[in-house]
């Protein structure tokens, strides 16, 4: 167990199990090599992914499946070695969202998922250069309906 | 930086196990051959900027406190 700093919900305790190695950290941040998977809540779709040396560096994801159906691609090989990847059903992946001043604006990188080994807790964000897949991708959001919080 | 010129067909070798070869000369536009280990990733460079703007954009997204309270309309991404 360990205490670290969010910027989102302040300090919280972590097991060691549930930091993630992104051993090449991520485009634009290559020194930020241990992330933490953060719910915003039980309701939401939203996941912070907290660095835990960092405590201000957080991004919110989202799971691919629950803002759009048919997002696939193949995962090249060196990804599959650097994520010592053997099975599909070890694969996760979240998607990064950007939100501008305004909360209802908001797009998710389809260009840049995040791809995980969820067992061996290891993560990297890959590039996709596919004309399908937008680096904006404009979301939709509404607001809860009343009563849900 | 180090600058080398090549013709069509030349190449460069980098650190024993990547080599760059000038495929095409057409115009002001170059096309380069590049044969490296699986785990070396090669981007064009604006892609890789890009996404690295992308990211320091998305880390700046801030004042999330309604956000927990959004649900997000699903759409088919049709395939063009």
């Amino acid at each position: 167990m360990q205490e670290i700093e969010t910027r989102e919900f302040g300090q919280i305790e972590i097991k060691d199990d549930d930091i993630i190695e992104f051993p090449k950290g991520l485009p634009g941040f290559p020194e930020e090599d241990e992330f933490v998977l953060l719910p915003l809540n039980d309701q939401s779709p939203f996941i912070i992914m907290q660095s835990v040396n960092e405590p201000g560096l957080a991004f919110v994801t989202v799971e691919p499946s629950t803002i759009l159906d048919g997002y696939d691609f193949e995962l090249a090989d060196s990804t599959q070695d650097m994520l010592q990847l053997e099975s599909h059903e070890d694969v996760g992946v979240l998607l990064i969202a950007t939100i501008k001043g305004d909360i209802d604006d908001i797009t998710v990188n389809l260009a840049a998922p995040v791809v995980f080994n969820i067992n061996e807790r290891l993560g990297r964000q890959i590039i996709l250069d596919d004309e399908n897949y937008p680096v904006k991708y404009r979301l939709e959001p509404e607001p809860a309906e009343e009563g849900v919080s | 930086m180090l600058v080398l010129t090549r013709k069509k067909g030349e190449k460069i070798i980098i650190d024993d196990n990547i080599e760059l070869t000038v495929v095409e000369i057409e115009g002001n536009k170059v096309k380069l051959g590049i044969d490296a280990p699986k785990s070396i990733e090669v981007h064009r460079e604006e892609v890789y900027r890009r996404i690295e703007e992308e990211n320091k954009e998305a880390a700046s997204s801030k004042d999330l406190s309604r956000l927990g309270n959004l649900v997000i309309k699903k759409e088919e991404k049709d395939s063009k």
